[in-house]
């Protein structure tokens, strides 16, 4: 492996090399294992369910890579969170099933969407998702987007937030059911 | 720093994995059928060449002199029979496609060995 030539180097051409020589897996592992890590906490705000749903998509990418071959016109980092997200929602399930009832995946956003391929998040990560997130922020009222912003993003609990928003939890709570409410209608509109 | 630890420990499980995805899926089965093929091109070639003798008059010469030895392989195949030489051709092809396969493990494996080793 030489690193000059690597750092030239597409995602998609690194992801075919990786192919015929695993050790080329590295570099996207490299590139993509914090951001993961980063969404995948904020999906589950856990660290051990985080890593095990970062580890299970780096293989699924690894292991279905000819299907993104396929796949023209699509980049490969909107593919890549495309697996994540249906990774993680595919192990809520499988926790679902085990443990009964998983708090952890938005139910505003997530449990009217069994089927995440077909779901608004997928058009999201195909396109320029934070571009999109931001403008649908943009177009809620403050008080309603900036809990959701600062708990999504900056990735803080609800204790934090109140204080900062200096709000009750209960009031916090509402506004975040409310705001993710709001947040999912306009993501349909905006779609 | 404990973070630090715990994302290196994950890349590393995931090249591991990879790793083995790799074989399981690319190598395996090409090992398995290179193997089940010279098996199948060894017994066959058993059944016509006389193995023993082969072997016997091999180290009878190569005793005398260590070049004969390859004159002698080389005049064997010319005189053995078309399909005989056929045989000989697969039986060394298979091997050298098995020889090279098993070195892509080995390369990759000390490969991902690197890239998963803590950088001081």
């Amino acid at each position: 492996m030489n690193d000059n030539n690597n750092e030239t180097l597409k995602d998609e051409e690194i992801l075919l090399l990786a192919q015929e020589d695993p050790a080329y897996f590295s570099i996207l592992v490299d590139k993509y294992k914090e951001p993961f890590l980063r969404m995948a906490r904020g999906i589950t705000h856990n660290l051990e369910e985080a890593e095990d749903i970062v580890q299970e998509t780096f293989i699924r990418i690894y292991r279905h890579a000819s299907r993104f071959e396929k796949q023209e016109g699509i980049q490969f980092k909107s593919w890549a969170y495309k697996v994540l997200m249906n990774t993680a929602f595919t192990h809520y399930q499988k926790l679902k099933k085990t443990k009964g009832n998983v708090e952890y995946l938005d139910p505003v956003l997530y449990e009217d969407n069994p089927n995440l391929a077909s779901s608004g998040f997928e058009k999201i990560l195909q396109g320029d998702s934070k571009a999109t997130i931001e403008r649908i922020l943009h177009k809620m009222p403050d008080h309603l987007s900036t809990p959701l912003r600062i708990y999504y993003f900056e990735d803080k609990a609800y204790e934090d937030i109140a204080k900062t928003e200096k709000i009750s939890i209960s009031t916090l709570k509402m506004r975040m059911f409310r705001a993710k409410r709001l947040f999912k209608k306009l993501m349909e509109e905006e779609l | 720093m404990i973070m630090d630890m715990n994302i290196t420990l994950l890349k590393n499980r995931i090249l591991w994995k990879v790793y083995l995805v790799w074989f399981v899926k690319k190598i395996l089965p090409l090992i398995i059928f290179e193997l089940l093929i010279l098996t199948f091109a060894g017994y066959v070639l058993a059944k016509y060449i006389f193995v023993e003798r082969v072997v016997g008059n091999t180290l009878i010469i190569a005793a005398n002199h260590p070049w004969s030895l390859f004159y002698y392989l080389i005049y064997a195949f010319i005189k053995t029979s078309f399909l005989n030489k056929a045989g000989i051709i697969v039986v060394l092809s298979l091997g050298a496609l098995l020889l090279r396969d098993i070195g892509r493990v080995i390369v990759s494996y000390r490969t991902t060995n690197q890239v998963t080793k803590p950088k001081p």
